[in-house]
C-alpha cells in the first residue's frame, strides 16, 4: 500500500489535472475526440493509486518483477503511443492544410482576373490590359460564385 | 487571343527566384507561343509576386510555402481544372530551355508515353551542364534502385523538365509526392503503369539565385528518396492498378 499521504497527494494532482482537462474542452481549445483520451488517462491513473494491486498483477502479466519498473514501461510505451498518434495526426492535417493551400491559391488568380476584368481602371494594376487576362476567370458562370458565397 | 483555348500547360514552380523568373516567363512566351504557362510562387519571401503582378504573368499565388512537390501539384490542378491535355512542368532558374519542349512533347503527342523525362544522359546531344561528379553518383544510385524494383530503367531521376498526358495531369492533380517529388513521381507512374520515355535534353546551370539542395541536405535527401521509392513500391505491390490502355 502506498503511505496515505502520498495517495492523497496524487488524488488531488489527478483532480487537478482532470479539472485542467475540462477547463480546457469548456473554452474549445481540445477537441473532444481527445478529450475522452485524457479523461481515459486520468481515470486509469486513479484507479493505479486507489488499488495500487492491479499494478502487481500487471507486473506478473508481463514477467516483470518489480512494480515500479513496470510502471515505468508502461508509462513510457503509453507516451510513445501518444507521440505516435500525434505524429499521425500532424501528417494527416499537413495534407489537408497543403490542399487548402492549392485550393486557395487557384481560387485566388480567379479572384484577381475577375476583379482585373470587372473594374478595368482600378488603381492596383495597368487597366487597359484587362482583356490579356488568359480568360479562365471570365469562364466563372454565376453558379460557380453563388455556390463560393453560401458556402 | 485569350479564347483560344490552348491544350499545353507549362508549369514553372518558383520559390525566391525574383532574379530569374521574368527571363524565363519571357522566354517561354517567346518560344512557346502555342503552350499556356503557369507560374507558381510557392511562398516566395522575395519579389518574386511583385514581378509576376508587374509583368502581368500568369501565375498562382501559394500562401504558404509547400515545397516542389506541392507546389507542382497545384499546377496540375490547375491544369486538371481549366481542361488541358498535357502539363510540361519547368525550373523556375532558368535550367530547362524551352528549346526542347517539342522533343518533350513528341512522345505524347504520338501517345507513344504517358510520362516524359527531358534527360541530361541520354545519348543524342552535347554535354551541357551535367551537374556535379558526387551527384551524379546519387542520381545513378536511385536509377539503380528504380531499375530493381520495378524493371524501368530512367537515368536522370531527379529531372524536373517532364511532360505528362491528361491521364496523369488527374493522377498527380489527385496525389503528388511531397520533399523531393522526382524520383518518386517516376516510381509512381511506372506502378500505375504508366508508359515513360526518356528524351535528350541539354541543360543550362541556374542563371542567378540558390539551388535548393546542399550539400548537407543531400545524404537526407539520398535516404529519404531511397525509403520512399520502396515505399512506393512495397504499397503499389498489393493494388496494382489495371492498365487503361
Amino acid at each position: 500500500m502506498l503511505p496515505q499521504r502520498l495517495t492523497l497527494a496524487l488524488i488531488l494532482a489527478i483532480v487537478v489535472f482532470f479539472i485542467a482537462v475540462l477547463w480546457l474542452l469548456k473554452n474549445r481549445r481540445l477537441a473532444l475526440k481527445y478529450t475522452l483520451l485524457w479523461f481515459l488517462t486520468a481515470f486509469l491513473m486513479l484507479l493505479l493509486v486507489l488499488f495500487p494491486g492491479l499494478m502487481n498483477f500487471a507486473a506478473s502479466l508481463v514477467g516483470i518483477q518489480s512494480r515500479m519498473n513496470a510502471l515505468y514501461i508502461f508509462l513510457i510505451a503509453f507516451l510513445i503511443l501518444l507521440v505516435f498518434s500525434l505524429t499521425s495526426i500532424v501528417s494527416r492535417q499537413t495534407d489537408r492544410i497543403r490542399s487548402l493551400a492549392q485550393a486557395q491559391a487557384i481560387l485566388e488568380k480567379r479572384v484577381r482576373e475577375l476583379e482585373e476584368e470587372t473594374f478595368p481602371a482600378d488603381p492596383g494594376g495597368s487597366g487597359s490590359q484587362s482583356g490579356m487576362t488568359d480568360g479562365n476567370g471570365g469562364k466563372t458562370d454565376p453558379a460557380d460564385t453563388d455556390a463560393g458565397v453560401s458556402a | 487571343m485569350a479564347e483560344k483555348k490552348k491544350s499545353v500547360l507549362l508549369l514553372i514552380a518558383a520559390y525566391n527566384e525574383e532574379e530569374n523568373i521574368l527571363q524565363v516567363a519571357e522566354e517561354i512566351t517567346t518560344r512557346c507561343p502555342d503552350a499556356d504557362y503557369l507560374i507558381i510562387n510557392d511562398g516566395s519571401t522575395d519579389g518574386t509576386e511583385r514581378i509576376c503582378r508587374e509583368h502581368r504573368l500568369t501565375h498562382v499565388r501559394l500562401p504558404i510555402n509547400l515545397g516542389i512537390g506541392g507546389a507542382i501539384q497545384t499546377g496540375y490542378r490547375y491544369a486538371r481544372d481549366n481542361g488541358y491535355e498535357i502539363a510540361v512542368q519547368l525550373d523556375g532558374d532558368g535550367q530547362h530551355d524551352p528549346a526542347y519542349l517539342t522533343r518533350v512533347l513528341e512522345p505524347i503527342l504520338t501517345g507513344e508515353a504517358d510520362y516524359v523525362i527531358g534527360s541530361r544522359f541520354v545519348s543524342g546531344e552535347g554535354a551541357g551542364f551535367q551537374s556535379t561528379g558526387a551527384r551524379r553518383f546519387g542520381i545513378r544510385f536511385l536509377s539503380a534502385l528504380i531499375h530493381i524494383l520495378c524493371g524501368v530503367r530512367v537515368r536522370d531521376v531527379t529531372s524536373g523538365f517532364r511532360a505528362v498526358n491528361r491521364r496523369f495531369i488527374e493522377t498527380f492533380a489527385e496525389n503528388y509526392p511531397t520533399d523531393y517529388p522526382e524520383p518518386e513521381a517516376i516510381m509512381d507512374a511506372v506502378m500505375r503503369r504508366g508508359r515513360i520515355r526518356e528524351v535528350p535534353v541539354v541543360m543550362r546551370e541556374r542563371a542567378g539565385g540558390v539551388s535548393s539542395i546542399n550539400l548537407k541536405r543531400s545524404v537526407y535527401y539520398m535516404i529519404k528518396v531511397s525509403l520512399d521509392i520502396i515505399v512506393c513500391r512495397i504499397s503499389y505491390g498489393f493494388r496494382r492498378e489495371k492498365r487503361s490502355t
